[in-house]
């Protein structure tokens, strides 16, 4: 995971539950506290290992973890800069995530090594679609549950997500039911 | 050839001009950017460039040939993007041109300001990737911003720390992980005088330490290096210039991240003042410990050498006192006595108040009576009170426990004190002591006792006061030369009251008198039971009594009682008043009678009543002791002592009254000396005494016991005797040469089986606490102290003989034991067998010259004795035994017969024992032939 990750996961557990608990969480994961590169990869472990100490220290689901951070995640890239280009990705849900895989594929140019999910839409319709999510990643559908809502919100829109099909559960890949209701 | 929708998809940013400059067509997103834009607008309406537009377009080289790739950059006139790019040939025709570009943007916050999408820009396109590249620069700039800032803060801290480190007063050493000096402080460079340069790449030890630092602590540094381990010592080191000094030593290894060793961090602080000082105070400690020891020691010693000769002196006063004597030599005797018990007194004085000082003193905690302890303080002085002409009287509130728990006789100390200072400083009037006090409201166990001394003396005004309870300090020093003492009794006082819980004060007025009040916290001895006259409300109810006393205190005591028991009570305070009472009612059966009395004193009254009602009982109400023959012939049925015993005000009245009702009691042998004890109390006793005054005193009381003892001078000396013959009872002082007391019971302990070994009571001026365990513990059964008190050596032989379960000398020594009288040396019967009639006579002749020589020759035989000369002891002995005899010393004599063996046997230290027993027996004589003469 490139640095970004983990700077929202710092963000995130600095939001939630405070500075001090952040320390908390990285003696937990067994991490130093000197902060992230943006741009740097990091084994995946580390991110991985600082879920699983915010949960262990906030009693929390990793899951519900994921899920809350998959929502601040929009809000952190936004704040990090990434905003315009999230705007130019796309001003609703459907074009947004029409064009994910094109956003995706254009910042590997600057992520170098970076492994996106794939996404792909269909059955779309005017107000429904079927999110097929892809990853080399186990584990991290509740953080793309998360990321959905975060993006509906910053579009201002109001969505239902459905998880229908399951990796965790031995679906080939996770497949996500997405409804705009408003 | 791309047709126009493959341009429109490829090319959002293209524009189609005609030669007229009409924009013919143009891109998806230059719409969006510039909504206003219509197909044939001409070009200038809706854009701008730096350039003559006319120069701008290439329809010449359009015509002539390809059009040049150069690059031109126009601006949309109402959005203000820029777009760059170039322009080529709209397929075969030459009136038109494609101007095929980009927008030209650096910042993403341009996508939003031109509405442009992801869309906007297809693959072949750049400029987004270049956007995703300068978004990624924005973000490594923002890190490089925050590392720098924590850099910065991070640098600021290190040098905040390194110039601490730099700068302080202690010593700094950075080494590598294996200990070589890679940095050392200014402080380091000042204290061992190695500059920076010597000292790196050395170890710190091979360059500070050397012959007084402890190998020890070098070896536990070591240690602690070699595991990666921090560690914090003291230890000596060396300056360059060799000088020594102490330095504190913490270490810290400074690990990486990753826990790898990266240096040892030491901090070094020069300790030597605060060593020097430690040591100083050690020493000073150790001397004051010792000097504190030596203290205790002197005044141990002291007291054993003050008390040795009063033991002598105050022992042969009391055996002298049951003998016959003149007035005269009573007289000298009471002076012996009288000085050796104030000096006594002092002795104890000074004891106690360094005990106090030394906080070496412990309070008992035992049940007593109250009142008795009161009783026999205000004993001690009644005699003194009476001869003064004052009363003395106490009176203890209804509401006080006379059942209390606490230190009886530091309580009575205190009592005495006050009461012998009141008794000395008042020369008419009464010495009062009076009782009350509540229970203690923490704890309903605890009584708060008040007690008050109050005299109608020469009082103190405010100054003399102030000085009273400090430690030697008199009123002034003319009190000493009038009043004696050590100026310590108050002082003492004050520090027992405190030690009880309580304090003291005074109140005084010069020419009126003084009180001194002082309380002290006891427990409530709640299961004691009351005595038979406290409760007493039935047998004497109803008897009238009449009391005359001129002072009335004690009319209001005797009143209080009294009347407690349900006694009708005349109360008159003085002889007329008495008469006429005694004249009015009828009813009065019984006369309690004042002696000492202005006017009519108490004889003149009695007088008077015996003839107004001869038979009319009366009690003399006196002091202790007081007879007066005047009395014999009228009705006195009892006397009364001062201060008032309500015991015994009760068993006086009930004699009179109710003789029926009197509680049976058993009688005690008053007299000091039991001399019949040694009959009732068998016991074979051995004196072990190296002082011959001692041993005198020793074998006198014992002998007014009745017992006959013999006497050794030391513990080896204790064990020949045992070898000799079976002792019942060992009275063992605890200082002798040779070997002491405490040695020779470990040995008694250790060569005889329990039930052989005699009873052995440690005899010991030591005073001091503490030694009493220290004999126990030796084996010892029981402990008096010296000067003997006669009571207290019946109570422990009254001890001992129980637990011997007695009468036990042994019949077959009893029958080896050459029978002689056993109360007396001079063997009168066997003088008679000699001399007849003359004996007497002879034995006044030869006596004293007896006496001369045995001194002599028993001088002799001790200096032999001590040389191991025992042939000089034989003819000692021999000389001895045939003189000794014909003045009747029949004992002395087979004693000296003994010695003549024994000093020829093989076992010639015996003789040691046998030379104490002759000592003995001759100082035995000695006061035997004082005494008769």
């Amino acid at each position: 995971m490139y640095g970004l990750v983990n700077k929202a996961v710092e963000g995130f557990v600095k939001q939630e539950l405070g500075d001090d608990a952040w320390s908390a969480v990285c003696a937990k994961a067994g991490i130093q506290d000197l902060g992230f590169i943006s741009m740097d990869s990091y084994d995946d472990q580390v991110t991985y290992d600082l879920v699983g100490a915010a949960s262990e220290l906030t009693g929390l689901e990793a899951n519900t973890i994921l899920e809350g951070f998959g929502r601040y995640w929009m809000l952190y890239t936004a704040e990090e800069g990434y905003g315009a280009l999230l705007d130019m990705t796309g001003s609703n849900i459907h074009e947004f995530l029409e064009n994910l895989n094109g956003m995706h594929s254009r910042i590997r140019t600057t992520f170098e090594g970076l492994k996106p999910p794939d996404f792909e839409c269909t059955d779309v319709t005017d107000t429904t679609l079927l999110l097929h999510y892809r990853t080399f990643r186990p584990g991290l559908a509740p953080m793309a549950i998360g990321i959905l809502h975060g993006l509906a919100e910053r579009l201002n829109q109001k969505i239902t997500v459905e998880h229908r099909d399951k990796a965790a559960e031995g679906a080939d890949h996770d497949t996500f039911y997405i409804e705009v209701i408003g | 050839m791309l047709d126009s929708a493959q341009i429109a998809q490829l090319f959002p940013f293209f524009i189609l001009i005609s030669e007229d400059l009409r924009i013919l067509e143009f891109g998806s997103a230059i719409a969006r950017a510039q909504p206003d834009m219509r197909a044939g607008d001409l070009f200038e309406t809706q854009f701008k460039s730096s350039k003559p537009l006319a120069d701008l377009f290439p329809f010449d080289e359009a015509r002539q040939k390809q059009i040049s790739d150069k690059m031109i950059s126009i601006d949309l006139l109402s959005s203000g993007m820029s777009l760059s790019g170039q322009f080529t040939k709209a397929g075969a025709v030459e009136d038109k041109v494609f101007f095929l570009g980009s927008p030209t943007i650096n910042n993403l916050n341009a996508l939003k300001e031109y509405n442009l999408s992801l869309r906007d820009f297809p693959p072949h396109n750049a400029i987004s990737d270049m956007l995703f590249m300068l978004q990624a620069r924005e973000a490594s700039l923002a890190d490089s911003r925050v590392l720098l800032e924590r850099l910065r803060d991070s640098r600021n801290e290190a040098l905040k720390l390194s110039q601490v480190a730099a700068r302080t007063k202690n010593m700094v050493v950075v080494t590598s992980p294996y200990g070589e000096i890679e940095w050392v402080n200014a402080a380091f460079e000042t204290l061992t005088g190695y500059t920076s340069a010597e000292s790196i790449g050395k170890r710190p030890g091979d360059l500070l330490q050397g012959p007084n630092s402890d190998p020890q602590v070098i070896a536990h540094m070591h240690d602690c290096l070699e595991r990666g381990e921090g560690f914090n010592v003291e230890i000596i080191n060396y300056s360059k210039s060799g000088e020594e000094y102490w330095v504190q030593i913490e270490v810290q290894p400074v690990l990486s991240d990753d826990g790898n060793l990266l240096n040892f961090m030491a901090v070094e602080t020069d300790v030597t003042e605060r060593r020097e000082f430690a040591d100083a105070l050690r020493r000073a400690r150790d001397e004051a410990e010792a000097a504190n020891r030596a203290k205790s020691d002197f005044l141990a010693n002291m007291s054993h050498e003050i008390r040795t000769p009063l033991n002598g002196i105050l022992g042969v006063a009391s055996i002298l006192s049951d003998m016959q004597m003149n007035t005269q030599q009573q007289e000298y005797l009471d002076i012996i006595r009288r000085s050796g018990d104030s000096l006594l007194t002092i002795i104890n004085d000074i004891l106690d108040f360094s005990k106090i000082e030394a906080n070496k003193l412990e309070l008992e905690v035992q049940p007593f009576d109250l009142r008795k302890c009161i009783e026999d303080a205000l004993d001690l002085f009644s005699s003194a009170a009476s001869k003064k002409g004052i009363d003395l009287a106490y009176l203890i509130a209804p509401n006080v426990p006379s059942r209390l728990i606490g230190d009886e006789t530091r309580l009575r100390q205190v009592l005495v004190n006050l009461v012998s200072n009141a008794v000395k400083f008042t020369q008419k009037g009464e010495v009062v002591v009076e009782v009350n006090g509540a229970v203690f409201e923490a704890d309903d166990q605890q009584f708060n006792a008040m007690f008050s001394i109050k005299d109608t003396g020469i009082g103190m005004d405010a100054e003399e006061q102030e000085r009273l309870f400090k430690a030697f300090s008199q009123v002034d020093a003319s009190m000493t030369r009038k009043y004696g003492g050590t100026g310590l009794g108050l002082a003492i006082c004050k520090r027992l009251c405190e030690l009880m819980h309580g304090d003291i004060s005074v109140e005084s007025e010069k020419g009126v008198g003084t009180m001194f009040h002082f309380s002290v916290r006891l427990g409530i001895d709640a299961d004691a039971p009351a005595e038979s006259w406290e409760n007493d409300r039935d047998s004497l109810r109803g008897h009238s009594v009449l009391i005359v006393d001129d002072n009335t205190t004690n009319r209001i005591i005797l009143m209080q009682f009294l009347e407690n028991w349900g006694v009708n009570v005349r109360s008159a305070s003085n002889g007329i008043e008495a008469l006429y009472h005694l004249k009015q009612d009828n009813a009065i059966e019984l006369a309690i009678l004042d002696v000492q009395m202005p006017e009519m004193d108490g004889i003149a009254l009695a007088r008077e009543v015996t003839t107004l009602r001869p038979n009319l009982p009366m009690i003399v109400f006196s002091s202790v002791g007081y007879r007066d023959r005047q009395f014999e012939a009228m009705n006195v049925t009892g006397y009364l002592n001062k201060p008032l015993r309500p015991r015994e005000l009760h068993r006086l009245l009930l004699e009179n009254f109710s003789p029926s009702d009197l509680p049976k009691t058993t009688v005690e042998a008053s007299a000091l000396f039991d001399h019949e004890m040694g009959e009732r109390v068998k016991l074979s006793i051995l004196i072990a005494e190296d002082n011959t005054v001692n041993q005198h005193v020793a074998v006198g009381i014992l002998r007014r016991l009745g017992y006959q003892s013999d006497v050794v001078g030391n513990g080896l000396e204790v064990l020949d005797a045992l070898r000799l013959r079976k002792y019942d009872v060992i009275l063992m002082d605890i200082q002798m040469p040779e070997m002491d007391g405490v040695e020779a019971t470990k040995r008694i302990m250790q060569n005889y089986p329990e039930g052989e070994r005699p009873y052995i009571i440690a005899l010991t001026a030591h005073a001091l606490q503490g030694y009493r365990e220290q004999y126990l513990a030796a084996g010892m059964q029981d402990y008096i102290s010296k000067p003997i008190v006669v009571k207290e050596l019946r109570a422990a032989l009254e001890r001992a003989g129980a637990q011997r379960n007695v009468p036990l000398i042994d019949s077959e020594i009893a029958n080896k034991t050459p029978k002689i009288d056993a109360y007396t040396q001079i063997n009168m019967t066997y003088l008679q067998e000699i001399f007849g009639e003359d004996a007497e006579l002879m034995l006044s002749d030869l006596m004293p010259m007896f006496l001369e020589e045995a001194v002599t020759e028993l001088t002799k035989m001790q200096l032999n004795a001590a040389n191991q000369n025992w042939d000089g002891i034989r003819i000692s002995a021999h000389t001895l035994k045939s003189a000794s005899a014909s003045v009747g010393l029949t004992k002395f004599s087979e004693l000296c017969q003994q010695l003549e063996t024994v000093a020829t046997s093989d076992t010639p230290h015996s003789c040691h024992a046998l030379i104490q027993q002759a000592n003995a027996s001759f100082a035995a004589a000695q006061a035997e032939w004082s005494a008769r003469n």
